[in-house]
């Protein structure tokens, strides 16, 4: 059983230009236009931009969304290139920006025809401009241009107007290299700025995923972009891979690996490709989860003769067991202060969901809905929990609040498992079934806004959410 | 800038080397299997063991054709026990398995018993992974009450990993809450 580790080209890692800002940013949201305005808006953009995003990428990859948020705002998108030799760089940056917006179920996508003259970044801010497209229904609209820079580098520049206060939302300048890859970069930071600017909260658009991808025997850990493009392959194996999780700082992932005859649980330092053995222990090693700090791990050995959870170095010292009670305890989770585990155990006769203290201690019981709930995760702000709940026949996810303590069902099942959290706390990726195949879901917290990333020829599962780039 | 992968740092870990002999290719030569097929021609696992005595090292695999389908393997050295749903008891019926299973073990100290446990795709992937691994040390407790020695078995689970049986009923995930036996001579 052979496995080949790799070090994954990640642009987190290797730099990146810092943007200048053109304007002074102010913070400022528009108004809400009349919801079946915006609907039928939001229906013709949502035919229009899935078709520009199947032809525009010929890979395999496919997603689909379902609902929408309480409110969208219409926005207005065109990407100028100055001359031809960048128009493919703009029409990437213009696809993959829409999609990003669109995705998120907070944006309707107005189809805009090209200009004349072509709508810039440097168009003077007349009353009559903020008229003509508030008029044409854009709350919001992104005046950009992309040109050559004289070292054959290539810059985007855009500035966010807001068209019912007439106001200049700020931009940025972002130059670089003119390859797809980077203006699919650019792209996801340019929807991270709008996002910010139009709804409040950070964008996750240049965050990474990592997940794990099925095909004939094969499985391979692959780190891609939010929307699950440019996937770039960190380990390859015949055996099984599963329970991937970013390290807090983004640098490491651990995980499960099943390539030398067992589970054996790894840290994975992606930009070297090093790696170092976390538990390899008599039986199986399994699930692990980092502390706040990064310092520590939570595991589950069965080392002793039942599957209980243990605390550990990462380079595998230190090794301390903090659960004693039942057969199975696993799927450990760190409470956000990192003083408490949250933990599945079959203690009580089923699998609920316990809390302990990392120091040790009683263990007490969280979970009392249904008659299976299992893998608890936290929000990175601490304030929600996700699990995975059966209901009747079907495995769902639920998030609960742990101050009110509210539960609510964010998905449908019937087989969703492995949630992992954005790094903005609002949005949940999980693996889900979807036609029989194995595919990614993403879900806002309120349950309201769905996406599922699928591909044709293989299976995807097992995802984690990396954190906002440095 | 550059946009090639770094590059490839194989980075090998043989963590679990454990070596082993196929069936096919035990043994120093052929005349000593032979003999020991003459003197197992028939009768009772338990008999056919005592017939081969412990005192020969002759290099052959007691894991012979005749014995593992006397003692429920198949020609692969490979079994299975089957659970019932949240039932992590090995069932009565495995009794005979277990025995045969514990006497050729105690009898060659170096063959090796690896259990494998499974689940059905029923829950989580990590709870699945625990419950495979109950159902294989359900299979090493019950040998180790019939004396085996510890260093003989090793367990680990698959979880839901790796199903015999790909469908959704309830006949398929029966199929699927299992502990695999694989028995192996080592090298001497």
């Amino acid at each position: 059983m052979r496995a080949t580790p790799h070090a994954p080209y990640n642009e987190v890692m290797t730099g990146w230009p810092s943007p200048l800002c053109l304007a002074l940013p102010r913070s400022h949201s528009p108004g809400p236009s009349s919801a079946t305005h915006a609907w039928l808006i939001s229906l013709l953009m949502s035919i229009v931009v899935l078709f520009m995003t199947h032809s525009a990428f010929a890979q395999s990859l496919r997603i689909d969304i379902t609902g929408v948020g309480d409110k969208q705002i219409p926005i207005a998108l065109p990407v100028p290139a100055a001359d031809p030799a960048q128009q493919l760089f703009a029409e990437t940056v213009k696809e993959v920006a829409m999609a990003d917006l669109f995705r998120t179920g907070a944006f309707s996508l107005l189809p805009v025809a090209p200009q004349t003259p072509p709508l810039t970044e440097a168009v003077p801010q007349a009353p009559e401009l903020f008229l003509r497209w508030r008029t044409a229904g854009a709350d919001a609209l992104v005046a950009s241009s992309v040109r050559p820079l004289p070292d054959g580098r290539v810059e985007l520049r855009f500035r966010l107007l807001n068209t019912i206060k007439s106001e200049d939302l700020g931009g940025l300048v972002l130059a670089t290299a003119p390859t797809t890859l980077d203006a699919r970069r650019s792209a996801h930071r340019m929807a991270d700025f709008i996002y910010e600017k139009l709804t409040g909260e950070p964008g996750f658009f240049s965050t990474r995923l990592a997940f794990v991808r099925k095909e004939k025997g094969r499985q391979v850990l692959v780190i891609a972009d939010s929307d699950g493009e440019n996937a770039q392959p960190a380990l390859r194996s015949d055996e099984p891979i599963i329970s991937l999780t970013w390290s807090p700082d983004g640098t490491r992932l651990a995980y499960v690996s099943f390539e030398s005859g067992k589970p054996v649980v790894y840290s994975h330092e992606l930009a070297t490709g090093k790696r170092t053995v976390v538990a390899n222990y008599r039986g199986s090693n399994s699930s692990p989860a980092w502390s706040p700090d990064g310092q520590t791990l939570a595991v589950t050995l069965t080392k002793d003769g039942s599957s209980q959870i243990y605390i550990t170095r990462v380079d595998g010292t230190g090794l301390r067991r903090l659960t004693q009670s039942g057969t199975i305890n696993t799927e450990p989770t760190f409470s956000s202060d990192g003083r408490q585990v949250f933990f599945t155990s079959d203690r009580g006769g089923s699998a609920q969901i316990y809390r302990i203290p990392t120091e040790g201690g009683t263990a007490e019981r969280v979970s009392f809905n249904g008659p299976f709930n299992a893998r608890p995760v936290v929000s990175p702000d601490g304030r929600l929990l996700a699990f995975v709940s059966r209901q009747d026949s079907r495995f769902r996810i639920a998030v609960r609040n742990l101050s009110t303590n509210e539960e609510i069902l964010v998905s449908d099942g019937p087989k969703d498992d492995s949630p992992s959290f954005s790094p903005s706390s609002r949005w949940i990726i999980f693996s889900s079934r979807i036609n029989g195949r194995d595919a990614l879901s993403a879900v806002s917290t309120d349950g309201k806004v769905r996406t599922r990333i699928s591909l044709d020829t293989a299976g995807i599962r097992n995802p984690a959410w990396g954190r906002f780039p440095d | 800038m550059n946009r090639i992968l770094l590059p490839v740092s194989l980075v090998c870990l043989s963590l679990w080397g454990c070596s082993s002999v196929s069936l096919d290719q035990a043994g120093a030569g052929g005349a000593p299997i032979q003999s020991r097929e003459s003197a197992i021609s028939g009768g009772q696992a338990s008999s056919v063991l005592s017939k081969q005595g412990t005192g020969s090292d002759l290099g052959a695999s007691p894991l012979t054709p005749d014995w593992l389908k006397s003692a429920g393997y198949n020609a692969q050295g490979e079994a299975s026990i089957f659970f019932e749903f949240n039932q992590p008891q090995v069932k009565p019926e495995y009794q005979p398995l277990l025995s045969a299973t514990a006497d050729m073990l105690k009898s060659n100290p170096k063959t090796v018993l690896s259990v494998e446990g499974h689940a059905d795709e029923r829950g989580t992937v990590e709870y699945n992974l625990s419950l495979g691994q109950r159902r294989s040390d359900a299979v090493e407790q019950a040998l180790r009450l019939l004396g085996v020695r510890e260093d003989q078995i090793k367990t680990m689970s698959f979880g839901e990993e790796k199903p015999r049986s790909l469908g959704h009923t309830e006949a398929d995930y029966a199929q699927n809450r299992r502990a695999d036996l694989i028995l192996k001579a080592a090298r001497p």
